[in-house]
């Protein structure tokens, strides 16, 4: 114990770094001072990194900043007992302290090195003055488009209700004179005359279907989605039996495959699938044995769902307008529908998250594949 | 008893011609009295110029009408002592799910989207006024003489 305390603190024989002065007063002066002063220094220097990490938590590479903290107040401490050792020759401490401050000085200046490239890349404040002008440009520019954005919906909200409300009053009223004229004044027209009041009145329905899918497709994007888990199969069996109820001379073998359970809104998918089950029912309604499946797969390792038909299919040269509003593969006079349909599926499906394709050819089928 | 009246108010004349029509298909022979919008509809049931106030069985009352509308009338008579408890059934050509919210939230007694096709409009017509001019009981309405 005796031995370290004297190899720390030294010995008779070892004789003052004043000595070495000797004890030239100006001289042990310049030399304590000067030590005092870079001491001072030095440990102020640690208190300020200090009070800067603590008050940036957000900062970066924040044990380097710690590093350099420790490696100057190891050199305030070299210089303190340098000034020590002018009175007292405690050259064992000061070599510890020394090697203590190389070490750290060391590591600190390693861990300089990595982070270099990043604190190279830290915007000047000039430069990040700008950014945040340019950012503040772009702020602005945001919220004039997100209130033009909102002014453009408003429009379009109060053209739907227009749409709703006054596109069909019109059509009640030719419905309902079409009407009265057949009632009343039927006898005095003949068969092709009652027979046009018909299709006036046909023509008004198919006006206020396609009215209400307009309305609804353009509403789609605003309803909330309820997402739960869903049998699908369960569904798909339930639409198709309102199908046939719907049309009972019709033969069609169905292939419902079963549990199909997927976690979806159950209001908006039953819109979707039942669109996609009436379009495999209008397009088979021409062939002899006709067959509708539905079911899923794997691809990829991607779980998709498909409704398949062996019905008229479509030319692929036209599948990318299939999905498009008001776009039809097919003569109204042929197959009927407001051509919205798949337009509604589609959006119902993006919704989701999901995609639709579709893969068809002429006179054998179509197959619309799709995920949730 | 006097025989109960039907109140209609509809700004647009051909709807007028064809929701009389259709009750009069429907066997419903009980007068209708017109109002053409929200004021005129109050006017009649509050009583003005010395006029006294009707007492209609029914108001169908279209949403979107001028000056007043369907639901600010619709507050204003149930703000009122005497037409709190008058059945309003809300007839209109919109099925937006807000309209049907605010009218409820205002306190109709039903709410009917006028069918386009004729034929329904003629059922759903024949269906209202036998509910509200048969069927249904009003507070305070006079006991009939016996079963």
């Amino acid at each position: 114990m005796d031995a370290i305390l004297e190899y720390l603190f030294g010995s008779a024989s070892f004789v003052p770094h004043g000595y070495c002065l000797l004890w030239r007063p100006e001289l042990v002066a310049l030399h304590a001072i000067s030590d005092l002063m870079i001491a001072l220094a030095y440990f102020s220097i640690p208190v300020g990194l200090w009070f800067l990490v603590r008050a940036r938590p957000d900062m970066r590479n924040r044990h380097v900043f710690l590093l350099f903290a420790a490696f100057i107040l190891l050199c305030g401490l070299t210089h303190v007992i340098g000034l020590i050792t002018l009175w007292a020759p405690i050259y064992g401490l000061q070599g510890l302290v020394k090697a203590a401050t190389a070490i750290v000085s060391l590591i600190a200046a390693y861990s300089l090195w990595p982070i270099l490239p990043e604190m190279l890349g830290i915007r000047a404040l000039s430069g990040l003055r700008e950014t945040n002008q340019d950012m503040a440009r772009a702020i602005a520019d945001h919220d004039i488009l997100v209130t033009d954005f909102n002014a453009a919906r408003k429009d379009l909200e109060d053209f739907a209700n227009t749409v709703a409300h006054d596109l069909r009053s019109p059509l009640r009223a030719i419905n309902g004179f079409s009407q009265i004229l057949t009632d009343d004044y039927g006898n005095r027209l003949d068969a092709r005359g009652c027979e046009m009041l018909d299709r006036m009145r046909d023509a008004t329905l198919n006006m206020s279907r396609l009215i209400d899918e307009l309305l609804y497709l353009s509403q789609l994007r605003q309803v909330p989605l309820k997402k739960s888990d869903v049998d699908l199969s369960e569904m798909a069996r339930k639409l198709m039996a309102e199908l046939r109820k719907d049309d009972p001379l019709r033969q069609v073998e169905v292939s419902i495959m079963d549990s199909v359970i997927a976690t979806c809104d159950p209001d908006l998918t039953r819109i979707a699938i039942r669109h996609l089950l009436h379009n495999a029912w209008k397009f088979t309604s021409k062939q002899t044995s006709a067959r509708i499946e539905f079911g899923e797969k794997t691809n990829g390792g991607k779980r998709l769902l498909y409704i398949r038909d062996n019905g008229i299919g479509f030319d692929m040269a036209y599948a990318e307008k299939l999905f498009q509003p008001f776009q039809r593969l097919h003569t109204a006079g042929e197959y009927g529908g407001s051509g919205v349909g798949l337009a509604i599926v589609t959006r119902i499906i993006q919704r989701h998250g999901g995609h639709i394709e579709a893969e068809a050819e002429p006179g054998k089928g179509t197959s619309f594949t799709f995920s949730l | 008893m006097a025989e109960k009246v039907i109140l209609l108010v509809e700004d647009n004349p051909d709807d007028e011609a064809l929701c009389i029509r259709a009750l009069r298909k429907s066997k419903i022979t009980n007068e209708v009295i017109v109002a053409h919008d929200g004021v005129e509809a109050l006017d009649l049931l509050f009583g003005t110029d010395g006029k006294p106030p009707i007492k209609p069985a029914v108001v169908l009352l279209d949403l979107k009408l001028p000056r007043l509308d369907g639901v600010e009338t619709l507050n204003r008579i149930r703000a009122h002592e005497k037409t709190k408890r008058l059945p309003v059934v809300m007839l209109t050509t919109s099925d937006q799910e807000t309209d049907i919210v605010r009218s409820y939230a205002s306190g109709v007694n039903s709410y009917v989207r006028k069918p386009i096709d004729f034929a329904e409009f003629t059922d759903v017509t024949a269906q209202l006024g036998m509910y509200w001019l048969l069927i249904n009981k009003e507070p305070g309405a006079d006991e009939p003489a016996g079963d």
